[in-house]
């Protein structure tokens, strides 16, 4: 061996032990793009200015993003503030042309369950379909920016509550949440409701399919006629009789899915396997004579027309624009929404004949939604998302996450009567326990498959009292900052404070 | 307590690198025996400075195409990335040769290519040692590699193009 000097040894050894280093951290930096890539991790940038909220009050600014969407996330006051209100709610209302790319990046890997025809979906576990929807909306709910729209997909989504426990539902839940929820969640009431009307999932859930007059003496079954009434248009005390009821259901029978068992009532047309689960209307399974429906005539003879006949009359009754008015001022004023508002809300739902872009529009106008910051509680669905949002969390949306929301009672698409969950605080207040612990976990990143970049996040946004203001959407008062110093864990306590738990 | 499909997961993903690394230099030493020959003489001459010449010049090319994803505009980050894999390959190609070398200390007699093979068992089992090998040792070598390749310029001497002993004849 030709003799080195000792300071080529060194050199050389040093170079590798550098170069070693550089390659380790490099790796980090690459195998994290290439997870953002796949949709691993994926972490809204934290590009921009990140000013926080400047006024000792909620603005505003921070009042449109904590109702309108399922909380700020670090920079999107200044982005708002920058645009104005009213751009931003104008922006929110057209979603289709908001660039989505991070959100469909985050769930990329769970697009199979929506691209595959619904038969095929057949073949799928059923045990894997809901807990992928539900990690899917929880990625949405968090990455989406199209927020509004992902807050009205939950809001009907609870409206027309489907239990994917029940029969063939685990299969047809995600083609429902797809082709009825999401396609018509800013569009139009009235094509809402027929589409739900003839899902499969609802179909199922609540009988439809089950609804048939064979026989003169075959009774229908009412069950999806009562809560079309009671849960989805008039509302319970929106002047229907069971008349009306068993009326509506006669209107509803011969409407069937293709099932995986036959059980009777899609006997004689059992399909093939790849029309599991299409919808038909049997002929001689629908009762065709006259009916008489919250006072108007359906004449005999309509056949699967009588279904469109129901939707054009519970839509244009007076009461239905009340009910949804009214659900819809609970979601964005107070859970005892005032009168006035009601009332202007459920005028341009009928006036706009069931447009739902109109409907939010009249009640974002409304005084009563401008002057009620910070009264609503978080529901546990939003108070997750919108602390990994404050935080910039990165999340894979895993069970761990996932199960904090299973113990606070709120898991996506589990409750199990059609009625949807609660939207009142009331129902609520017991999960504080939980949500303190979670925002502990949080903040120290203890939740499998979640983290978040917490010196970065402050060295980001420049101060502590940058980063309370970000959470908060408001500078922080002084007993909140003094808690903040005190508490040794000043995140946690921020997330868990009563100031964050409402919005 | 690590899940058993961690375990299997770590294990499977050491096994790969040795297999990978054994394959690149069984096929270097065999498409290749004198140009891996002369690296492996450079490792005999002066070892410290391919280790040199190599951090000097692998190293950024190797961090550049790992941190691909920071430069501004594709056609770089193509260039970067398109560079990174060419000097890996190199590295590959080079550190055969010291394979080689630790082969032909293990038994002199043996063909180049199992050369090659029997010192390259060996070389893998120390780049796959947890941490210490896959962490220092393997990209020590993969530069050493690179730098002996360098310092042979097998390209100038011909020794490419003299690629094996000719067929045997047929009986």
């Amino acid at each position: 061996m030709k003799s080195s000097t000792r300071r080529e040894f060194i050199a050389a050894s040093a170079g590798a032990v550098a170069l070693s280093v550089a390659i380790f951290r490099s790796t980090q930096g690459f195998f994290t793009q290439m997870g953002q890539v796949a949709g691993v991790g994926v972490e809204r940038p934290l590009d921009g200015r990140l000013t926080p909220p400047g006024a000792r009050e909620i603005d505003p600014v921070s009042h449109v993003l904590n109702r309108l969407t399922f909380g700020p996330g670090p920079g999107d006051h200044a982005r708002v503030t920058s645009m104005g209100v009213e751009k931003f709610i104008e922006q929110q209302l057209e979603p289709q042309k908001i660039d989505d790319s991070l959100c469909d990046r985050a769930t990329a890997r769970f697009s199979d369950m929506w691209n595959e025809p619904l038969g095929e979906q057949y073949d799928a576990d059923p045990e894997a379909l809901p807990p992928v929807l539900r990690r899917v909306t929880l990625l949405r709910a968090i990455y989406s920016e199209r927020q509004l729209f992902e807050v009205m997909c939950e809001f009907w989504s609870d409206h027309f509550n489907i239990d994917p426990g029940k029969g063939d539902c685990r299969w047809t839940k995600p083609t429902d949440d797809a082709d009825v929820i999401r396609k018509h969640a800013l569009g139009n009431f009235h094509e809402l409701l027929r589409a739900s009307a003839l899902s499969p999932a609802m179909l199922w859930y609540l009988d439809g399919r089950a609804n048939v007059k064979r026989k003169p003496d075959e009774k229908p079954n009412e069950n999806y006629a009562r809560e079309l009434m009671e849960l989805h248009t008039l509302g319970v005390h929106g002047g229907y009789t069971q008349q009306d009821v068993m009326e509506v259901a006669r209107c509803l029978t011969g409407w069937t899915v293709r099932g995986r068992r036959d059980d009777g009532f899609a006997k004689t047309l059992r399909s093939p396997q790849t029309d599991h689960f299409a919808v038909f209307f049997r002929n001689e399974a629908h009762d065709d004579a006259a009916k008489r429906v919250l006072g108007t005539e359906v004449p005999a003879g309509l056949g699967k027309g009588d279904l469109d006949r129901v939707v054009e009359i519970v839509c244009g009754h007076a009461s239905t624009a009340r009910f949804i008015a009214r659900k819809l001022c609970v979601r964005f004023i107070a859970d005892e929404p005032p009168t006035s508002a009601v009332t202007a809300v459920a005028s341009a739902f009928s006036t706009s004949k069931g447009d739902i872009r109109t409907t939010l529009c009249a009640l974002f106008a409304t005084p009563e939604f401008a002057s009620s910051p910070g009264i609503k509680f978080k529901r546990p669905f939003h108070f997750i998302v919108s602390a990994l949002r404050a935080t910039n969390a990165s999340t894979t949306a895993d069970r761990p996450l996932l199960s904090y929301l299973e113990r606070m009672g709120h898991m996506p698409f589990r409750w199990p009567t059609p009625d949807g969950y609660p939207a009142t605080a009331q129902h609520w207040h017991s999960t504080l326990l939980w949500r303190w612990n979670f925002a502990l976990a949080l903040a120290n990143n203890q939740i499998g498959g979640t983290s978040i970049q917490r010196a970065r996040l402050q060295a980001r946004i420049g101060s502590d009292v940058g980063l309370m203001a970000t959470l908060l959407g408001r500078q922080p008062r002084a007993e909140e900052s003094d808690a903040w110093l005190k508490s040794g864990d000043g995140l946690a306590l921020m997330i868990a404070s009563p100031a964050f738990q409402r919005c | 307590m690590p899940y058993t499909g961690n375990v299997l997961f770590f294990l499977a993903l050491h096994a790969a690198l040795f297999l990978i690394l054994l394959g690149h230099w069984v096929v270097a030493g065999g498409m290749f025996p004198s140009a891996v020959s002369s690296i492996a003489r450079e490792y005999d001459r002066r070892p410290i400075r391919a280790l040199l010449l190599g951090v000097l010049t692998y190293g950024p090319l190797v961090v550049l195409a790992l941190n691909a994803g920071k430069l501004p505009g594709t056609p770089l980050r193509i260039a970067a990335i398109a560079g990174g894999v060419i000097a890996l390959l190199i590295a590959l190609a080079g550190s055969a040769g010291l394979a080689m070398r630790i082969g032909r200390n293990l038994c002199a007699s043996a063909s180049r290519w199992e050369q090659c093979l029997r010192g390259g068992v060996m070389l893998g089992l120390v780049f796959i040692t947890p941490v210490l090998g896959w962490g220092f040792l393997l990209h020590a070598g993969l530069a050493s590699g690179f730098g002996a390749f360098l310092l042979a310029k097998p390209w100038k001497t011909g020794v490419l193009e003299d690629s094996s002993n000719p067929a045997p004849a047929l009986p």
